[in-house]
C-alpha cells in the first residue's frame, strides 16, 4: 500500500509499505494492505512503517488525522517529524526542562508541551 | 550659466543613480523571495487539498446532516468581520491598494450592524483605522515568510470570536497567486464553512499534479469512523480554517513579493531612462562650456596679436 505522511509545510513522506501502526485517540492502530476505507483522529504518538517484518521509518505525530482510501494511506497532521530529523541529545534536555516545570493539571499548554516533548524523545531515542 | 548646469545635472545623475542601487536591490531580494514562497505554495498544496477532501468525505458520510456550529449559517447575522491580508511594507505597487479597496468592498456588502475588520499586515490596520472602520486586532510581521503557526494564531483568534457569538460571520480577502505575472484578489465565505466550497475551492488549477477524485464519487457512505464522524468533524473542521487561512497567507506572501519585483523593476528601468537622459543634457552642457572657453582662449589671442 501507498502511504504518504503530509504537513501544511510539506510532504514529509511518500512511498510503500506494509504495514503501518499508528496511535489513535482511542489507542494504537495497525493498517495493512487493502483496509477498508477509514477515518482515524490521531493523538501524539509514534508512527512506524514495516517492510515485511521489519520496522522501518518512523515518525513523531503530533495529532491530526489518517485517511485509507483505495489502498492508500494518508496522514495529514499539523506537525509531524522523522525519527531522524530529531536530535536525541535536544529532546532530552528539553524534557528535562519541562519535567522539572511540574505543570498542574490545569495548566493545558504547559501540559501540551509536556507530552509533545515525551513523545518526540520517546521517538528518537535509538532502539 | 553652463558650467553651473553641468554641475547639477552631475549631482542629479549621482542621486539617481544611488536611488538606483536601492531599487535594483530590492528587485533582486524580492526576485529571490517569490521563488521561495512559490515553492511553499506548492508545498502546502498537497496537505490543503487532501484536507478538503477528507471534509467532503465526511460531510457526504454523514449523508450531509452533520450538524457543528461551524457549518451552522445563523438566522440573523448582527456582527460581521473581513479577514484581510495585506502587507506590512508599501513599495510593491498597487498590491496593498487593490486587496483594501476589495475588502473595504466585502466591508460594505456584509450583512449586519457591527462590522469590523481583522488585519493581517501593517498597512490593513493603516488603512481601516484611518477611514474609521473598527479593527479588531492586527497580526504583523508575518507576512514575509508565513509559518503555520501563524494561520493557527490568526484561525484561533476568528474561530473563538465566531464560537463565542461575538461574530456571526467572516469573509476572507486575500491575493491569489496564480503565477508571477498574474495575481487575483479574492475574497471567499471563511465561517460558518461552506463544505461545498471548502470541496472545490482548492481544486481547480491548483489540481495541477495531484490527483484529485470528485468528493461526490468519492462517496464515503462505507467508511468506517474512529472515533464516530461527528467528534472527528468537530477536530477536523478547525483545521480546514487553519488550513485555508495558512494557504492565503503563502498566496499573499508570493504575490506580495510578485508585485514588489515588478513595481522596482519598473522603478529601476525608470531610473536608467533618467539616467541616460541626464548624461545626454551633461554632455551638451559640457561641450558647450568647452566651445565657450575656446571661442574666449581664441578672441583673447587675437585681441592681443592685433593690438
Amino acid at each position: 500500500m501507498n502511504v504518504e505522511i503530509v504537513t501544511p509545510e510539506r510532504v514529509l513522506y511518500a512511498g510503500e509499505a506494509d504495514m503501518l501502526i499508528a496511535r489513535g485517540t482511542q489507542g494504537e492502530v495497525g493498517i495493512l494492505d487493502n483496509h477498508e476505507p477509514f477515518v482515524l483522529a490521531l493523538d501524539y504518538g509514534e508512527l512506524r512503517l514495516y517492510h515485511g517484518d521489519t520496522v522501518g521509518e518512523r515518525f513523531a505525530v503530533f495529532g491530526g488525522f489518517l485517511e485509507v482510501r483505495d489502498n492508500v494511506v494518508s496522514v495529514l497532521s499539523d506537525d509531524a517529524a522523522a525519527a531522524g530529523e530529531i536530535e536525541v541529545d535536544a529532546a532530552a534536555v528539553d524534557l528535562e526542562r519541562l519535567r522539572a516545570q511540574k505543570p498542574d493539571a490545569d495548566d493545558a499548554a504547559g501540559l501540551d508541551e509536556l507530552h509533545r516533548a515525551e513523545v518526540r524523545f520517546a521517538v528518537a531515542s535509538p532502539r | 550659466m553652463p558650467a553651473g548646469e553641468l554641475r547639477l545635472i552631475r549631482r542629479r545623475i549621482r542621486s539617481v543613480q544611488s536611488t538606483r542601487k536601492i531599487t535594483k536591490a530590492m528587485e533582486l531580494i524580492a526576485a529571490s523571495r517569490i521563488m521561495k514562497a512559490e515553492q511553499r505554495v506548492a508545498q502546502s498544496r498537497p496537505y490543503a487539498l487532501r484536507m478538503a477532501k477528507v471534509m467532503a468525505n465526511l460531510a457526504e458520510a454523514t449523508g450531509g446532516t452533520a450538524e457543528h456550529p461551524l457549518l451552522e449559517e445563523r438566522d440573523t447575522v448582527a456582527a460581521s468581520a473581513v479577514l484581510v491580508i495585506s502587507a506590512d511594507r508599501g513599495l510593491c505597487g498597487a498590491y496593498n491598494a487593490n486587496v483594501l479597496k476589495e475588502a473595504d468592498r466585502a466591508l460594505r456588502e456584509m450583512p449586519g450592524t457591527e462590522k469590523s475588520v481583522v488585519a493581517v499586515g501593517r498597512k490593513a490596520r493603516g488603512y481601516f483605522s484611518y477611514r474609521g472602520t473598527e479593527v479588531e486586532t492586527t497580526f504583523e510581521g508575518l507576512t514575509d515568510t508565513p509559518r503555520y503557526a501563524d494561520a493557527k494564531e490568526i484561525a484561533g483568534y476568528v474561530l473563538t470570536r465566531y464560537l463565542d457569538g461575538s461574530l456571526d460571520r467572516v469573509d476572507l480577502v486575500y491575493t491569489e497567486f496564480e503565477n508571477a505575472a498574474r495575481q487575483t484578489v479574492r475574497r471567499v465565505p471563511l465561517l460558518p464553512i461552506d463544505t461545498a466550497v471548502l470541496a472545490t475551492a482548492d481544486t481547480g488549477k491548483r489540481g495541477r499534479g495531484v490527483d484529485v477524485t470528485d468528493p461526490a464519487e468519492a462517496a464515503g457512505a462505507d467508511t468506517a469512523f474512529e472515533p464516530d464522524p461527528e467528534e472527528i468533524l468537530g477536530e477536523l473542521l478547525p483545521r480546514g480554517v487553519e488550513s485555508r487561512v495558512y494557504s492565503a497567507l503563502l498566496d499573499s506572501s508570493a504575490s506580495e513579493h510578485a508585485e514588489r519585483r515588478r513595481a522596482m523593476k519598473s522603478a529601476t528601468d525608470n531610473a536608467d531612462d533618467l539616467i541616460r537622459a541626464l548624461t545626454l543634457r551633461g554632455n551638451k552642457a559640457r561641450q558647450a562650456a568647452i566651445t565657450t572657453e575656446i571661442l574666449e582662449v581664441v578672441g583673447g589671442a587675437e585681441a592681443l596679436a592685433s593690438g
